[in-house]
């Protein structure tokens, strides 16, 4: 059931998500070409400095301003407009009229969740692809190619643990961070955000929005208050040393305090998606 | 036999306003019942609380045993009073979509009624109107082989001649054990169909009796009762 759930989420998104995301990789082949020619022209005209070639410059040289400024709204605004797009399809799929058949199929409410969570994963990660390879076709040249490949190389070498093992875990741990942080805390509090909003009178959607920033600024003051309270969590160092050098104390900043976060990021994630699934059974009242 | 729906003291509050007020009673299957009283009087409450799309705040529902839940929707065929359909879908999607999740649709019995209405399986539910929403709806009800059909008001957004098709497709396509409890206040369109009626008024039960009694004992029908019981 989860399968077809999923097939049937994936193809109620998916329309507007592949042709926003194709119109990004066309414009971004569009600016490759306009490079190309500019720089083939730019070549061609050599050292003369007729003013024919001085406008064309200039034209050139707008156009490219022109360019990365729409690039880089657009860039922008296809994450944030993708984010949008798939927490609004949850809201209507389960809180809106669509909810009177989503939430009378015979299926579980865990199987619900998850088929939205599987088709917001995916699409975060075509999406991650999409700006991946966007800049990439921007960005590759025979000049930029060694630093672009240094740079995955390092990566990879960190990961591996060629470069040592406190790098290694620094690398994996700031890695897992933002994986656990992304898709388990973010998609978690943006499902449960959206039920709890279901939950207002009037209003639902201002009420998920509201619950999304509220519980946000909450998880925020809560982790504060730990990392202050228990200082080898923090994830800045504090070496507290004598005139003389010698070190009296040192907390936070190591693999403690990372992975208390990331057990912390879990936990939350955790409350959220059973808070979710609480009201999905047991508080669900569709007006 | 055991019953098909019962209550027990069940009740439903939106904030202060209750709609529904510790009501208990009890319907056998293999019937047609009108669940009938003017408009908010609790029908469409009562209805959803069957689905599972609402949460009672005091009280039981069952269904054939059953507290509604997954096992209950396998049976219960619902047809809400609002178009639930993904505008962007076709028929054929809907249809094929019927299929994957329940394993009593009948799709030989959803394309000859489609036929019959001349509504192309290839047309998106965007481009059709509220009134072939709302067939294209009730063909997808009714072709499932359930054993409880809910119809929330199925004929209260149609013109007549669309009332009639709509009455006798619900006739025609139910099996004899199966039970349709079908809630409207629209009685005198529906009253040839009924056996049983259920007369809800202000979350209250006020009757409970079959639609002979109610003609040959009474000597009323069940349009003329419902304007007495329910005058203003």
């Amino acid at each position: 059931m989860l399968k077809k759930l999923y097939k049937y989420d994936w193809k109620s998104v998916s329309m507007l998500l592949l042709i926003l995301h194709g119109v990004l990789l066309a414009y971004s082949v569009i600016g490759r070409l306009a490079i190309t020619i500019a720089g083939n022209f730019a070549a061609n005209s050599g050292n003369s400095f007729d003013t024919h070639v001085s406008l064309s410059t200039t034209i050139f040289g707008m156009g490219a301003v022109a360019y990365i400024l729409i690039y880089v709204v657009f860039i922008i605004g296809i994450v944030l407009a993708t984010l949008l797009y798939l927490a609004v399809r949850m809201q209507k799929s389960l809180f809106s009229d669509e909810g009177y058949l989503t939430n009378t199929l015979p299926v579980s409410a865990d199987k619900l969740l998850w088929s939205k969570i599987l088709v917001f994963w995916t699409w975060s990660v075509i999406d991650f692809l999409c700006v991946t390879l966007s800049i990439l076709i921007l960005a590759c040249y025979p000049e930029t190619m060694p630093e672009i490949l240094d740079g995955f190389q390092l990566f990879f070498a960190s990961l591996l643990g060629f470069r040592g093992f406190d790098i290694l875990t620094e690398t994996l741990m700031t890695f897992l961070g933002m994986l656990i942080q992304y898709f388990f805390y973010t998609t978690s509090l943006l499902l449960f955000s959206i039920c709890l909003g279901s939950l207002f009178k009037t209003h639902k959607t201002l009420g998920a929005v509201v619950s999304f920033f509220g519980i946000n600024i909450g998880q925020s003051v809560i982790m504060l208050t730990l990392l202050l309270a228990i200082p080898p969590l923090s994830p800045i160092n504090t070496v507290v040393t004598t005139e003389s050098g010698e070190i009296i104390s040192n907390t936070g900043g190591g693999v403690v305090s990372m992975v208390s976060m990331l057990i912390l990021y879990l936990l939350f994630s955790v409350v959220f998606y059973l808070g979710s699934r609480y009201i999905l059974t047991k508080r669900l009242n569709l007006n | 036999m055991n019953p098909i729906l019962e209550c027990r003291d069940l009740t439903k509050r939106y904030g202060n306003k209750t709609a529904l007020d510790q009501i208990s009673f009890s319907l056998m299957p293999g019937k047609i019942i009108g669940l009938l009283g003017p408009n908010g009087s609790g029908k469409t409450t009562l209805i959803k609380l069957l689905n599972g799309l609402l949460v009672p705040t005091e009280g039981h529902v069952f269904i054939d045993g059953l507290a509604p839940g997954v096992e209950t929707k396998r049976f219960v065929s619902y047809l809400p009073e609002r178009t639930y359909l993904n505008s962007w879908m076709k028929v054929c999607d809907i249809i094929g979509f019927f299929q994957d999740f329940y394993e009593d649709f009948d799709k030989a019995r959803a394309y000859d009624m489609l036929k019959r209405l001349n509504i192309n399986p290839s047309d998106r539910l965007g481009t059709m109107s509220k009134g072939t929403k709302e067939k294209v709806q009730l063909i997808l009800v009714m072709s499932r082989r359930a054993r409880l059909y809910c119809l929330d008001e199925p004929i209260a957004g149609v013109d007549p001649a669309a009332r009639d098709y709509i009455l006798s497709t619900i006739i025609q396509n139910y099996d004899e054990n199966a039970t349709i409890l079908i809630s409207t206040h629209l009685i005198s369109d529906v009253e040839n169909i009924l056996d049983d009626v259920v007369f809800i008024q202000n979350g209250h039960i006020r009757m409970i009796d079959s639609v002979e009694n109610i003609r040959f004992n009474q000597g009323k029908s069940v349009d003329t009762l419902f304007r007495e019981v329910f005058k203003c």
